[in-house]
């Protein structure tokens, strides 16, 4: 036996090592590769907790560690996704939107196993008409449970497949009823839904089965807009909150919302 | 041996040092790995535990029996009279009490944690190693878990090469 301490902790298995580095940072994560020869394949094989974009992650950096990645994936946060050029039709002058989706995002998560993600947020740095997500992102994710979009555009034909999420959050989204209505319907065990500064819609209209709490802040884009409870049978909470100091109109009707109690504007 | 004791049936469960502890099969069943054991009618007889000593087993349940549901027909007592936020306090502060062990035992207790899989131990077991890899450099993570760097030079700078990013 070697003088000093022994190394206690590389004689435990592959998979109780690959526990402890998927509860890293990414970066804390990827160093472990370096400490030795037993760690070398530890953090490429065990579930990827990523936290990316702007200053944190390169986006080459997110593309080389999703393509390089054995494991399941099971956090995905990349944020300040870099906005693409704006293109313009040469004729009418008119931006052309993006309908088919970013394909910088679909080729992170286009091609990959969602089976074991819990936790995705994306967000760009400005929201234009090319921030469109892909349609792949809302494609069946059967363990996610907390799911983030920011400064972005949902793809008009959306299929949403998110069984067990229970909270998503919406920042600065522009949408159609149709989308934020193939959310809702393809989002089964929603309780909790914040919705700020939603672009595209002037009346925006909610069902949901599951909903409990709602949290809306309208945006500074549309004059007035309109908050809509159609059906929301387990509905406890609402908070509206007013942007800075416009002369904006936010109307919040509700239609049916049995359990609905407290109705703060804070 | 599975015998009956008031009504809760009980377990056997085995060390390789030849200890016995009966313990409830409730408590038992807090591991993934005996659960899936009794539930295949695997555990008839003792459970032999393979690879964990007496003092580590007794600790593991001592755990278990800490941390199994006080819900339901066996303990419905314990529940009723005191408040859900009250006793995850009064749980965090007896795990806090229940890692302070060295660093052998700590280890150990990793691994009966996986090889039991019984998740909320090994969350607690790990969080000082988690703790530890989180921001020092090699060296230190080398120095605090005892691994001898076995790269060669020109190694250990392919890896850092390949992932610069994280090396910054």
């Amino acid at each position: 036996m070697a003088t000093g301490q022994a190394d206690l902790i590389s004689n435990l298995p592959d998979d109780v090592l690959g526990t402890i580095v998927s509860l890293l940072h990414t970066r804390d994560g990827c160093r472990t590769q370096a400490l030795s020869r037993r760690w070398r394949p530890i953090w490429r094989a065990a579930p990827l907790n990523l936290e990316g974009g702007g200053s944190r992650l390169r986006e080459q950096t997110v593309s080389g560690i999703l393509s390089g990645h054995l494991g399941p994936l099971r956090r995905i946060s990349i944020f300040m996704i870099k906005s693409l050029p704006r293109r313009y039709d040469l004729r009418t002058g008119h931006p052309i939107v993006d309908d088919t989706g970013d394909a910088r995002v679909d080729n992170w998560l286009g091609s990959r196993d969602l089976a074991h993600l819990e936790a995705l947020r994306l967000s760009y740095e400005y929201n234009t008409h090319n921030s469109t997500l892909p349609p792949s992102v809302f494609s069946s994710a059967p363990a996610l449970r907390v799911a983030s979009f920011g400064r972005c555009r949902l793809p008009p034909k959306l299929a949403v497949d998110f069984p067990l999420l229970q909270q998503l959050t919406l920042w600065m989204v522009t949408l159609t009823q149709e989308a934020l209505n193939a959310v809702l319907s393809g989002c089964p065990a929603l309780e909790i839904l914040g919705m700020t500064e939603i672009r595209g819609v002037v009346c925006l209209r909610i069902r949901s089965r599951t909903l409990r709490s709602i949290s809306f802040r309208h945006s500074s884009y549309v004059p007035s807009q309109e908050l809509v409870i159609e059906d929301a049978p387990c509905l406890e909470r609402a908070r509206l909150q007013p942007f800075g100091t416009d002369n904006s109109v936010v109307t919040f009707r509700v239609i049916h919302a049995l359990k609905l109690e407290m109705f703060s504007q804070v | 041996m599975a015998t009956r004791e008031a009504g809760k049936k009980m377990i056997m469960l085995k060390s390789p040092d030849g200890m016995e502890f009966e313990v409830e099969e409730a408590v038992a069943m807090e591991s993934q790995t005996i659960r899936k054991m009794i539930e295949d009618d695997c555990a008839d007889t003792a459970i032999l535990i393979p690879n964990i000593n007496s003092k580590i087993l007794s600790r593991v349940i001592e755990y278990c029996n800490k941390h199994v549901p006080t819900t339901g027909a066996t303990g419905a007592a314990a529940s009723d009279t005191v408040a859900p936020a009250a006793l995850a306090e009064d749980l965090k502060i007896w795990d806090a009490e229940f890692i302070k062990v060295n660093r052998a035992t700590r280890f150990n207790l990793i691994q009966a944690a996986s090889y039991l899989n019984i998740k909320g131990l090994l969350d607690l077991t790990s969080q000082t190693t988690i703790d530890t890899i989180s921001d020092n450099s090699l060296e230190e993570i080398r120095s605090f878990l005892s691994t001898k760097n076995d790269y060669l030079p020109e190694e250990e700078q392919t890896i850092r090469r390949e992932n610069q990013w994280a090396f910054q």
